[in-house]
């Protein structure tokens, strides 16, 4: 089985993007200033009147750039179609331009087409050479670097950047992400803590915070937090996040009713990062904190949209705002755990695969892919039919050292070898696995993989018409009901079709199949008119009279 | 034709429009006036808020561009303060000129001659006249954009070597503590005959660091917005004359170059920015400070450096984009020849790039006989 622990905590830690996606972000703007005015430009006419009174290339290339600067279409189209015309007198820099206003294609920086790590660092590399004094250059590359798995380079340059901008808030709050990224959360946190601007930035005392909780220390700016939150200090979009940071510490020592209040303030304008804290925070007390209206203004919030479309049941959706977050943060191992998550449930295991196995060149000792792996692979089936049997020798050797470790991953390598016996018609030990799984994370108060063992068990039993197959789904089905998993409530959907019609299981256990077993949307846009007030006396659930049955 | 009364007339009239209707008059010193050499007055913005309109003129055979100044235009952008637009129209005119005569009495000949200058009082009925001051310049057969086009041996030399030349200009201009501000390819002349070359055209956006005050001096960019340098286009004003103005004129010469050669400029490029780091005057919101962003137009700047390099001549590829790099670098206090800022008061060092122009220009020659 593939393991996302869907109750795990959450920190508002910096999210770490590409220096010109994270242009466009919050965090990357100044608190206070406000721009200035434009001076007026009427030079457009001119340029016009010279370019028809005697078209050139120089006179087309002047009104192209100031016709798209100023996004005069018409006109910019007017000179990129002559420039068109020029055919091989035209420079090619500015034919590739003219051409892609002439296909309504808006033109990009080149670092923006370039989507391989690989290739990315290459590139970077490369303007380095040439101006090796700009940090945000540094940065990127470190990102690619994580991406690729070398930490150790990543954490090289990213030292250079933090030489060159020893005060960019964006570069200070890269550095704490990678640090965190690394493992080495102390030296993350010391980053900021000691930082002299973070007393004064609420995105650094958000990280602050964030990092202290990571590294089980007491946040330094607590204080100064609490100063910020105060109303009209700040716009609110600079807040979201240190508003979530607070709430998250709140939520952690029981003052929920403040909490709540941050993370309605956190939603006056969040960012993705702040609103994916404030649906985490929602998962569990299901506050009525109308996540989903925010995403709609909220760009690149994958990681909120996958979590919200989750939770309404619509896994195919989920998986595919997972992958747009794996894109967007393709250093994290979160993401990655995610795709195959949901990727699991949906039986698309060829997904599972292809994102293990590239998430795995990049961490070749992450247990967390070589454990999806090795259950998309059993799951499809063709590792036990190739005849060379050396890889599934190894994966049995990966799974033996991992139960024997006694790990926190131990009971899905226990749960992974029992599906291995149940294809190899070893029924009973199968069987056995999976309960002894189901055992050890009762004992753990693990109830989420104990379901999940339970579940897995029972798809084995019924596939291989295991005499306990009813008796499996009895189990599972009762111990679904006691967890709220959208996930598992999904598969089980399934499995009770497959159960009323064993003959059609390999359809039904196919991707193609998904939408069937989603949970229907009619039912969430019922759901989401329900309202939940907090009084003193404690919560009120208000139904609205739609959803009252009268009989 | 009309002819022009004696300058000793009593009134003034205003006609708003006199500038533009000014086909056959006759000028104080003889010339002229044809045709406007455009149907519309020259924007404000485009001459450092000053008003012109330009006319081709003749006399004697001879040809010649004639910059009339437009009072009527400047009295309807002053609401109708006819003291401040004439005094202000007056002080522009009058700066000029004063320029001009420096590089005339310089001997400057890199910088566009003057063949007349005055005032002319058009007739407006009995006893009324409307005054018009203008400068004649010798007449260019065209501007540098005609040289935009892909390359062969021959255009390439002949490039260089009107690079080289503007060079030499603005090291005449620097020379005489005027900056130009407006070093754009409109504003470069060529002059076929005698095959002399390029020439640098139009003051009407220059300073002179001599204490006297230009109209455009408060302006954070005092020339074409579209050229300017981007700490110009952030609202930065660099606190050094030769960071100000005479590396605002290294950075019109390196978009030069590239214009030349490539049809753009790294202003072109950095308009592909997101909007949230442009600053206002490129359409975008930025409201931080110039070294929060920088790092994000020394990017970009590394992006186009790399983007330019294969429209450039190949043999010459590499000194072209250091070129470049060295005069439109987006740190303003590292404008210009690494070697020559080094040295005491940090000079731009026009001087070695004119070398380094010239060097290529030769290069280039020699390779065009080859051919």
């Amino acid at each position: 089985m593939t393991v996302y622990n869907e109750k795990t905590k959450r920190r508002v830690v910096p999210r770490w993007r590409s220096s010109i996606v994270a242009a466009s972000s919050k965090d990357f703007q100044p608190l206070k200033t406000k721009p200035g005015k434009q001076r007026p430009e009427h030079i457009l006419p001119t340029q016009v009147e010279d370019f028809e009174a005697a078209p050139d290339l120089g006179r087309a290339a002047e009104l192209f750039a100031t016709a798209s600067r100023l996004g005069e279409t018409a006109r910019a189209k007017q000179a990129a179609a002559f420039i068109r015309s020029q055919g091989a007198l035209a420079p090619s820099l500015l034919m590739d331009a003219a051409l892609s206003v002439l296909n309504g294609i808006k033109p990009r920086l080149l670092s923006e087409r370039i989507t391989q790590d690989a290739a990315a660092v290459a590139h970077l590399r490369a303007l380095l050479k040439r101006r090796p004094k700009t940090a945000n250059l540094w940065v990127d590359l470190a990102r690619h670097q994580a991406a690729l798995g070398d930490t150790e380079k990543a954490a090289k340059s990213m030292q250079i950047a933090l030489a060159l901008a020893p005060n960019h808030r964006w570069v200070l709050r890269s550095a704490s992400r990678l640090l965190l990224h690394a493992g080495e959360v102390e030296a993350a946190h010391r980053l900021i803590a000691r930082h002299p601007r973070t007393r004064f930035d609420p995105w650094l005392i958000s990280a602050e915070i964030a990092s202290a909780q990571v590294a089980g220390k007491q946040p330094k700016f607590m204080r100064q937090a609490r100063d910020m939150l105060r109303p009209q200090i700040w716009l609110p979009s600079h807040v979201s996040e240190l508003a979530t940071a607070v709430a998250t510490v709140e939520l952690e020592t029981g003052t929920a009713k403040n909490a709540r209040r941050l993370l309605k303030l956190a939603l006056k304008d969040p960012t993705e990062n702040a609103l994916a804290q404030v649906e985490w925070a929602e998962r569990d007390s299901r506050d009525g904190l109308k996540v989903a209206s925010a995403l709609s203004r909220t760009p690149d919030a994958y990681e909120a949209s996958c979590w919200v479309k989750y939770n309404e049941g619509q896994l195919e959706e989920a998986l595919e705002a997972a992958r747009q977050w794996l894109q967007d943060e393709s250093y994290a191992t979160r993401p990655v755990g995610m795709v195959c998550y949901l990727a699991s449930f949906l039986d698309d295991y060829k997904s599972v695969i292809e994102t293990a196995n590239e998430a795995l060149l990049r961490h070749p000792d992450e247990v967390l892919h070589r454990n999806n792996l090795i259950f998309a692979l059993l799951s499809q089936g063709e590792l036990l039919a190739n005849p060379d049997q050396a890889e599934l020798a190894s994966h049995v050797e990966f799974l033996r050292r991992r139960i024997n470790a006694k790990d926190d991953d131990a009971l899905h390598a226990t749960a992974n070898l029992g599906l291995l016996c149940y294809r190899l018609a070893r029924l009973e030990d199968g069987r056995k696995l999976y309960e002894a799984t189901m055992d050890a994370a009762e004992k753990m108060g693990n109830h989420l993989i104990r379901a999940h063992a339970a579940v897995m068990n029972s798809r084995e039993a019924l596939l291989s018409r295991a005499a306990w197959s009813n008796e499996a789904l009895a189990t599972a089905r009762k111990l679904t009901k006691r967890i709220l998993s959208p996930g598992l409530s999904f598969y089980m959907r399934k499995l009770e079709a497959v159960h009323k019609d064993p003959q059609k299981a390999a359809e039904i256990l196919s991707p193609d199949t998904a939408k069937q077993y989603s949970t229907p949307k009619q039912f969430v846009d019922l759901m989401k008119d329900l309202r939940i007030e907090h009084t003193e006396s404690g919560p009120i659930l208000w139904i609205p009279k739609h959803l009252i049955k009268r009989n | 034709m009309a002819s022009v009364p004696p300058a000793s007339k009593p009134g003034i009239l205003i006609d708003p429009h006199i500038a533009h209707k000014l086909e056959g008059t006759v000028l104080p010193d003889g010339w002229v006036l044809k045709a406007k050499t455009r149907k519309m007055p020259i924007a404000p913005e485009e001459t450092g808020g000053k008003f012109s309109v330009g006319y081709t003129a003749e006399k004697d055979g001879k040809q010649a561009f004639v910059k009339v100044f437009d009072l009527g235009g400047a009295l309807m952008r002053n609401s109708g303060n006819i003291m401040k637009a004439m005094m202000m129209l007056g002080q522009d005119h009058q700066y000029e000129c004063q320029l001009l005569d420096i590089c005339d009495a310089a001997k400057l000949d890199r910088i566009v001659k003057v063949l007349g200058k005055g005032q002319a009082d058009i007739p407006m009925g009995d006893h009324l006249a409307t005054p018009i001051p203008y400068i004649v310049f010798e007449h260019a057969d065209k501007d540098i954009r005609k040289a935009l086009a892909k390359t062969s041996a021959i255009e390439d030399a002949w490039r260089l070597r009107m690079l080289h030349q503007v060079a030499i200009g603005l090291q005449q201009l620097h020379g005489k503590q005027i900056a130009h501000q407006d070093l754009k390819p409109s504003n470069i002349l060529i002059f076929e005959q005698d095959d002399f070359g390029a020439k640098i055209a139009d003051l009407g956006r220059a300073s002179r660091n001599d204490g006297s005050q230009a109209g455009h001096d408060g302006y954070f960019i005092a020339g074409d917005p579209a050229y300017a340098p981007p700490e110009q286009a952030y609202g930065v004003r660099a606190e050094h004359w030769r960071d100000r103005r005479d590396g605002c004129d290294l950075y019109h010469l390196g978009s030069l170059i590239a214009f030349v050669f490539t049809g753009t400029t790294p202003n072109w490029y950095y308009t592909r920015l997101p909007e949230a780091v442009r600053p206002v005057q490129w359409r975008g919101n930025w409201a931080g400070s110039y070294p929060e962003v920088v790092h994000h137009i020394n990017a970009a700047f590394a992006e186009y450096l790399a983007l330019i390099k294969p429209d450039l001549p190949a043999w010459a590829a590499d000194q072209l984009v250091l070129l470049i790099e060295q005069m439109c670098d987006p740190e303003y206090s590292k404008r210009g020849d690494p070697d020559a800022r080094k040295q005491v008061g940090e000079p731009l060092g026009l001087d070695r790039f004119i070398s380094r122009f010239d060097a290529l220009a030769n290069i280039a020659k020699v390779k065009t006989r080859a051919a």
